[in-house]
């Protein structure tokens, strides 16, 4: 039983970005045909995002900016920052780490440690636990920086999946080692056997690339490379059950009422999906915040992008800032954690055009 | 059955639930329709559908939807 309960760390602010290119549900119509784009509209709730296939900014680059925001906005002396954590899949090099590299871009101290955690949809949720513990360990700040994002395509490209439910996002969450800090709790899982369930299975070293390419032929191999599989029932079935369980097995454990919560910060992965989630759980959809419908499911970043959107958008002066975050996805792996945001520090969504110039030439290597 | 017809054709109104019998195996309708169809099934029937019934097979005809709102009922 993965269940936490930390106290002394404060979540200071939170914040989140999306690179500056939108795209419309609509825009593919005459792709995929009118009626599939309306039906896929009212099943995923997705009716623009934001993407990175033309701009070719990295979720580093989008957490890079979530994460000047907090410190400029806070005047926060960045010295005191003794670990950077950066949960996403989506990374600048297979090697090394991205997390060094934003430290370096963040002009933190050598005294910082750094690394990834190559987590999907709960990578989040799985952040705030290591965040919380590391407070609890000694560390002084935290920074935690989770995105998702997709590659940048060739002038032309024309996809050939669908590609309108997943938009990208980056963002930056700020804790630090406060006695009176409200408690960070929650639950964590896996469930390793039902893998192959959303994965992309040819993309490491289990199905390596140069033995497809004799097996199938290039460019054959380079499909594969790029493949992401989804069993849309068994995803459906996931979510509704084993997710639904551990929120209950969670508002159990520490005897939780929803009414105490003022929003329960979701994954978006999509609007049927959240929908009958707040169903089977018996939690008000109204305070579920669903900003799938402006940003599509933004992977590793869809919950710091819902608390901001949430946030960002009201008068904060009567909110108390206490929250429940859910993750959810590829792993598979799952988690539900308790938080408490200071309101007023959750930021506005950024728009980012700026891809970071790393001074890396292929001719200066071949 | 005809309220189950209703409902099936106010949500999917292009699909033919009278006489097809493959509606998953073939494509009819996928994992966003059959969540949608749980939903209305649990509201109009006052029932509980297991989500380990989410299965192709206990949706590919309206008899199969059928046998599962009665098994629901009989809990």
């Amino acid at each position: 039983m993965a269940y936490f309960n930390f106290n002394n760390a404060k979540i200071k602010a939170v914040a989140a970005s999306v690179p500056d290119d939108v795209e419309y549900t609509t825009d593919y119509s005459e792709l995929f045909g009118e009626e599939y784009v309306r039906k896929f509209t009212i099943s995923t709730g997705v009716k623009r995002r934001f993407t990175t296939h033309r701009l070719g900014v990295t979720a580093s680059d989008l957490c890079c900016a979530a994460a000047e925001k907090i410190l400029t906005e806070l005047n926060y002396d960045r010295s005191k920052i003794d670990a950077l954590i950066f949960t996403s899949s989506s990374r600048d090099y297979i090697q090394p780490v991205t997390a060094t590299i934003l430290q370096d871009r963040l002009g933190l101290s050598d005294d910082c440690m750094c690394y990834d955690v190559p987590l999907g949809c709960s990578a989040y949720v799985y952040g705030l636990y290591l965040a919380t513990m590391h407070i609890n360990s000694g560390c002084r700040s935290v920074l935690l920086l989770a995105g998702s994002t997709g590659e940048q395509m060739p002038k032309g490209y024309v996809p050939s999946e669908i590609p309108m439910l997943f938009g990208n996002g980056g963002s930056a969450t700020l804790l630090e080692h406060d006695e009176a800090a409200a408690p960070t709790y929650g639950l964590l899982r896996s469930m390793g056997r039902d893998f192959k369930m959303l994965a992309s299975p040819f993309s490491g070293q289990r199905h390596p690339f140069w033995p497809m390419v004799e097996k199938y032929g290039y460019k054959k191999a380079c499909l594969l490379r790029s493949l992401f599989h989804m069993e849309g029932m068994d995803v459906m079935r996931f979510s509704l059950k084993e997710v639904a369980t551990m929120i209950k097995d969670f508002k159990e454990h520490f005897q939780c009422d929803y009414d105490d919560y003022e929003i329960l910060a979701c994954h978006q992965a999509n609007k049927l999906i959240v929908s009958n989630l707040a169903r089977k759980i018996k939690f008000p959809l109204a305070k579920i915040p669903l900003s799938i419908v402006d940003y599509g499911n933004t992977g590793c970043a869809s919950i710091p992008l819902a608390i901001c959107e949430h946030y960002a958008n009201k008068d904060t002066s009567d909110d108390t800032g206490k929250i429940l975050t859910c993750g959810f996805g590829i792993g598979l792996s799952l988690g539900i954690v308790g938080i408490t945001v200071e309101p007023e520090n959750c930021f506005p969504i950024l728009r980012v055009a700026d891809r970071y110039d790393d001074g890396i030439r292929v001719e200066d290597y071949v | 059955m005809e309220k189950l017809y209703a409902m099936l054709e106010e949500i999917r109104p292009d699909v033919d639930f009278r006489s097809v019998n493959t509606l998953v195996s073939d494509g009819y309708i996928d994992s966003f329709d059959i969540v949608t169809i749980i939903a209305s099934i649990e509201d109009g029937f006052s029932v509980e559908i297991p989500v380990d019934s989410m299965l192709p097979e206990n949706f590919d005809s309206v008899e199969s939807m059928m046998k599962l709102i009665n098994a629901a009922k009989e809990k």
